[in-house]
């Protein structure tokens, strides 16, 4: 629980953090972490990152942290969610042309397909190494938000 | 203890910042009082990232501010925009309520 409760309130950007965290903290242990909790703090956290609502890190000045544009500008974070978004198009764009088919063998799509998802692993690895925490949550919730949408037709579709 | 995402069937009210205002019109409160404050008027509990981000955005907005901590809670006010912010909200609530009431009756027959 007390390891829980640090990394959701870690989900919120710095200057966020230094404002509201601790009562945050607080208000978590007294009413509990349930799935529920968990996942509000989630959904507001990534809101928070994405679109500053509280205003507080357009008032701060820049720090290691860095923010959302500065992390997709970095190449090493931005090649991955194209490399997801093209495996999503290409199984969308075969089943829109061929309709769903179920073969032994893979075809060419499947190769392709594959190669986009696994080919991320470097990009993701070397990002990872090199950049600084903050930037690391950010690209952390967008990666996996990218490959899950990739991923999805795939399972939904049984393919 | 109902979910705020159960609007519907609740027939909770989901602007968190509206919410609050109305919460800190009764006084000053920290977060877990304005939980307690809430759940009395809607009968839904918000979630602890919900309440902190109708805080963040209210204090971002001027509308709300903190106070001196005491008792190790930092609780919350609303400031003089804040006031009139929640007496305009309130007022076009009114309104929509003043139309929408008469017609319920109609509908749930």
């Amino acid at each position: 629980m007390n390891r829980l409760k640090h990394w959701l309130v870690r989900l919120y950007p710095r200057a966020w953090r230094e404002r509201y965290g601790d009562e945050l903290l607080d208000l978590i242990e007294t009413e509990g972490a349930d799935l529920h909790a968990c996942y509000d703090i989630a959904k507001v956290a990534l809101t928070e990152r994405l679109f500053d609502r509280s205003g507080l890190r357009a008032a701060e000045p820049m720090r290691g942290g860095g923010t959302l544009a500065l992390t997709l500008r970095t190449p090493s974070a931005l090649i991955p969610l194209i490399m997801s978004a093209v495996a999503f198009l290409l199984v969308m764009a075969t089943v829109a042309a061929f309709g769903i088919s179920h073969e032994k063998d893979e075809g060419v799509t499947a190769h392709l397909f594959q190669l986009l998802i696994i080919g991320q692993l470097p990009f993701l690895a070397w990002f990872h190494i090199r950049a600084l925490r903050g930037r690391r949550v950010i690209a952390i919730m967008l990666h996996s938000a990218a490959l899950s949408i990739a991923l999805a037709p795939v399972w939904y579709l049984g393919l | 203890m109902s979910s705020i995402h159960n609007v519907v069937e609740t027939g909770g009210y989901s602007d968190p910042q509206y919410l609050v205002l109305a919460s800190l019109a009764g006084g000053p409160k920290h977060g877990h009082a304005m939980l307690d404050d809430i759940e009395n008027m809607i009968g839904a509990r918000l979630g602890p990232g919900t309440l902190y981000g109708a805080i963040g955005r209210l204090e971002g907005q001027g509308l709300i501010e903190r106070l001196p901590e005491s008792e190790r809670r930092k609780p919350y006010r609303l400031t003089d925009a804040g006031i009139r912010a929640f007496a305009a909200k309130t007022a076009t609530l009114e309104r929509i309520v003043a139309v929408a009431a008469p017609r319920r009756p109609a509908l749930a027959q």
